[in-house]
């Protein structure tokens, strides 16, 4: 095979040394921002209490099979996404372009947000947002401009805090599975336990009864909204790391005899339980907030950066004692939390890249990390934020939705679900049925189908944020269709000179 | 539908089409087919008022620097109350969209006119809701009222004592809008309304109902103090409902203390079994694999 050289050129992928390395790696790669400003406002605003039904069900029927169906794809092909799609499937390796290159774009707009940490952690012992951390964020810090068409300049501070990202990265992953598994033994285990310190925080100040009641008190009509439904879908699906291509690649370091099911079982129960931690968390404190300014805690409550970067931060800064030492815990738990997602997206491009021009992995990570520290900058300008946001909102409703449909199709129908389900199965405790088959080929597609028609009818019918159309082609629709070309042109280059459908783990070429 | 909810639905109409969601550009015609078919009778300053306001209306019309002009047509007691709505729609709009302050400033001025004018048509209730329906609109209306306690407050307090006045129920409304701006300033003029003995018992019941959600321990307290007054039985029974309510907001419900213990059981619980499982398996082969972490 004419590959087979340069494969070997780069040398067999280091494998994780221990079973509990692929798991915090796998943890750390779904736990992230999403578990701390998303997931809380969607359980509020989709039944409280009642929303954790439709969540546990999801869990169940939709992460964890696509969990597995991940874990058994990269452990039998022993590849990255692209190469596991094409040993599967020769003319679906896109499919797991796709997944890189939806992935690739979230690292490069999230390592800013990690950057936007790191500037609130410099400030955090002086508390130095001052009385007004919303302002701070949008003037002080984003120097935010009126809109997409004022880009600005660069942002150094940004900039500087967006380099520390990366050179952080780069180091995390720097030695593939062997670095990574080290590296995990503390950013995983750490947030978690400074959330826990916050969350005790939260519960002993004044008002956290209030702020826990809106988070957990029911409201069992919610049930019977169909809505509600495909919000626990897609709260599930956007947090468990699905369709990026990480989780093949993380699944592909494990060794020969390996518990997928359990595995995926641990992860998917640690992602949703770091999720239910941190709604403890924000809603304890956001009832302090409330009580202590007159509000109800609908009325202080928002999502995504505004809760962690201004409410937050208000927060902190009313905490009776040591509050720039919980701010500096809040700021270090928001970085350890999104490194190991971040560098988890970043290891599936890398690998993807190493398996198909079979090249040294040092220089084909630096490249990638150079070109996203480098797309990055866009959204390093005054006017990023606005880019940020139309391009989190495409590239999440149909790069990702698109990606974690064509996962199932290819393989649930074209490989087979059966066979994956039996390799699965091989060395897992907990046996899987053949029920599983059918989430992965029916159920979980028809999910994503609903999801994905909801979102275009929407996205045609209300131009998203009010934006102009030309800065929703160019950030919106265009990175979606740019990651949709890409994936086929990858595909194309050297197709006939590195791959060969042999190569599995379990044996067979899944033709 | 009473009177002034029947307006104040006009004016949410009016909104949406001036927002682009219904008929575009006139916005008064459809709304008051009988404006439109008596314009050409009417007085010069109408019919340059109106085309003011249709230009106005229409869709992408620079609003900027147009407050002031809206803000005399809604002020105007004896305008037409079709044309009134319109601008009134405008100007919210112009307050939302425009940034600067002196555009609420205007705003401010014209609700307090409105309400001294007794409020026939629920204006300030009718701006209120409506500005803080709108995206940013939450900080725009506390601006809006704001303005009134720097400027105005003592008028616009003194609008919602007036009785014999039509506009009661519009009254009641405006001190339920003050409720949902919420903050420190809301909550205190509510307890200074609920407070206040010369206030008609329906603005009191309406501060009293609109301030237990953001009450809490203070509330309370507050509430508590009030029981012990002499009040008449519509009083009291808001005040038994409004510590009734502050109990429900700030205590944990037993549905939510239910769910806490699901999530902790099923999650924590489910993650502890699973790890267990792979433990015991550990000692098997897993954690000592035979190919030592080589394939």
């Amino acid at each position: 095979m004419s590959d087979e050289p340069k494969l070997l050129e780069s040398g067999p992928p280091a494998k994780w040394n221990r079973r509990s390395a692929f798991i915090l790696a796998a943890i750390g790669s779904a736990v992230g921002l999403g578990n701390v400003w998303r997931f809380p406002f969607v359980c509020y605003e989709n039944g409280g209490g009642a929303f954790l039904i439709p969540y546990l069900f999801a869990i169940i029927t939709a992460g964890i099979p696509l969990l597995i169906l991940e874990f058994s794809l990269g452990h039998k092909m022993a590849s990255g996404a692209p190469l596991s799609f094409f040993k599967a499937r020769r003319n679906s390796e896109w499919v797991g372009w796709l997944m890189v290159l939806v992935g690739f774009v979230i690292t490069a707009y999230y390592a800013v947000i990690m950057s936007w940490c790191f500037n609130y952690l410099f400030q955090s012992f002086s508390l130095g947002w001052g009385d007004d951390p919303g302002g701070f964020f949008t003037d002080k810090l984003l120097h935010l401009s009126s809109g997409p068409g004022e880009l600005g300049g660069l942002n150094w501070p940004l900039v500087a805090g967006l380099a520390l990202t990366w050179i952080w990265i780069y180091f995390c992953i720097r030695k593939g599975a062997k670095s990574v598994g080290k590296v995990v033994l503390v950013t995983v285990p750490l947030p978690w336990l400074l959330l826990l310190i916050l969350a005790i925080r939260g519960g002993t100040l004044e008002g956290a009864g209030a702020g826990l009641n809106y988070f957990l008190n029911p409201d069992w009509s919610k049930l019977l909204d169909p809505g509600v439904w495909l919000a626990a879908y897609g709260q599930v699906f956007f947090s468990f790391s699905l369709a990026f291509g990480v989780m093949i690649t993380y699944a592909s370091f494990l060794p020969r005899k390996s518990d997928i099911n359990n595995n995926a079982v641990i992860i998917g129960l640690s992602d949703a339980a770091t999720s239910f931690l941190a709604g403890l968390t924000v809603f304890s404190t956001l009832g302090f907030l409330a009580v202590g300014s007159h509000h109800t805690v609908a009325g202080v409550m928002e999502s995504g950066p505004g809760l962690v970067f201004a409410v937050y931060p208000t927060i902190l800064n009313q905490l009776p004692f040591w509050p720039g030492f919980f701010a500096a815990i809040f700021f270090i738990m928001l970085l350890t939390l999104g490194i190991d997602s971040a560098f988890s997206l970043v290891e599936a491009s890398a690998e993807a890249w190493v398996n198909k021009l079979g090249l040294k992995r040092k220089p084909v990570l630096i490249t990638v990390c150079v070109i996203a520290f480098a797309f990055g900058l866009l959204f390093a300008t005054d006017g990023g934020l606005w880019w940020l946001d139309i391009v989190d909102n495409f590239i999440n409703k149909f790069g990702l939705i698109l990606g974690g449909l064509f996962e199932c199709i290819v393989l649930g129908w074209l490989y087979g679900a059966r066979k994956l389900r039996e390799y699965a199965n091989r060395d897992s405790e907990i046996k899987i049925g053949r029920w599983w088959d059918f989430l992965v080929k029916y159920f979980t597609p028809a999910i994503l189908v609903v999801t994905f028609g909801m979102d275009l009818v929407k996205t045609v019918t209300e131009p998203y944020g009010g934006y102009p159309d030309w800065a929703l082609f160019a950030g919106g629709w265009g990175v979606v269709a740019a990651v949709f070309v890409l994936s086929f042109v990858f595909m194309r280059i050297h197709a006939n000179k590195n791959r060969a459908p042999a190569g599995e783990q379990g044996g067979g070429t899944g033709e | 539908m009473n009177r002034p909810n029947l307006l104040t639905a006009l004016i949410l109409l009016a909104s949406s089409v001036a927002a682009g969601t219904g008929e575009p550009a006139t916005t008064v015609g459809p709304l008051h087919p009988e404006s439109a078919t008596e314009a050409s009778g009417r007085s010069a300053r109408y019919a340059e008022r109106l085309e003011l306001v249709t230009r106005l209306g229409a869709e992408g019309a620079d609003l900027e620097g147009s407050a002031d002009a809206l803000a005399a047509i809604v002020s105007d007691a004896s305008e037409d109350s079709g044309l009134r709505a319109a601008a009134a729609d405008l100007l919210g709009r112009v307050t939302v969209e425009v940034s600067g302050v002196e555009e609420p400033r205007a705003l401010a001025c014209a609700l307090i006119e409105a309400a001294l004018d007794g409020d026939p048509s629920g204006w300030t209730a009718g701006y209120l809701a409506e500005l803080s329906r709108r995206k940013g609109g939450a900080d725009r209306a506390a601006l809006v009222v704001g303005l009134m306690t720097d400027e105005r407050l003592a008028e616009f307090h003194q609008s919602l004592a007036l009785d014999g006045r039509p506009a009661l129920e519009a009254r009641e409304a405006a001190v339920g809008v003050i409720g949902t701006i919420e903050g420190d300033w809301a909550y205190e003029t509510l307890v200074a309304l609920a407070d206040d003995a010369g206030l008609p018992d329906g603005v009191r019941v309406a501060a009293i109902g609109a301030l237990a959600p953001i009450g809490y321990d203070e509330g309370r307290a507050f509430l508590r103090g009030l029981a012990r007054e002499d009040l008449s039985p519509s009083l009291r029974e808001a005040v038994e409902e409004g510590l009734a309510a502050i109990d429900h907001t700030q205590n944990i419900s037993l549905g939510a203390w239910i769910m806490f213990a699901v999530g902790v059981i099923l999650l924590f619980g489910g993650l502890a079994i699973s790890i267990t499982i792979s433990i015991r398996r550990g000692k098997k082969h897993v954690f000592s694999d035979e190919s030592d972490g080589e394939p």
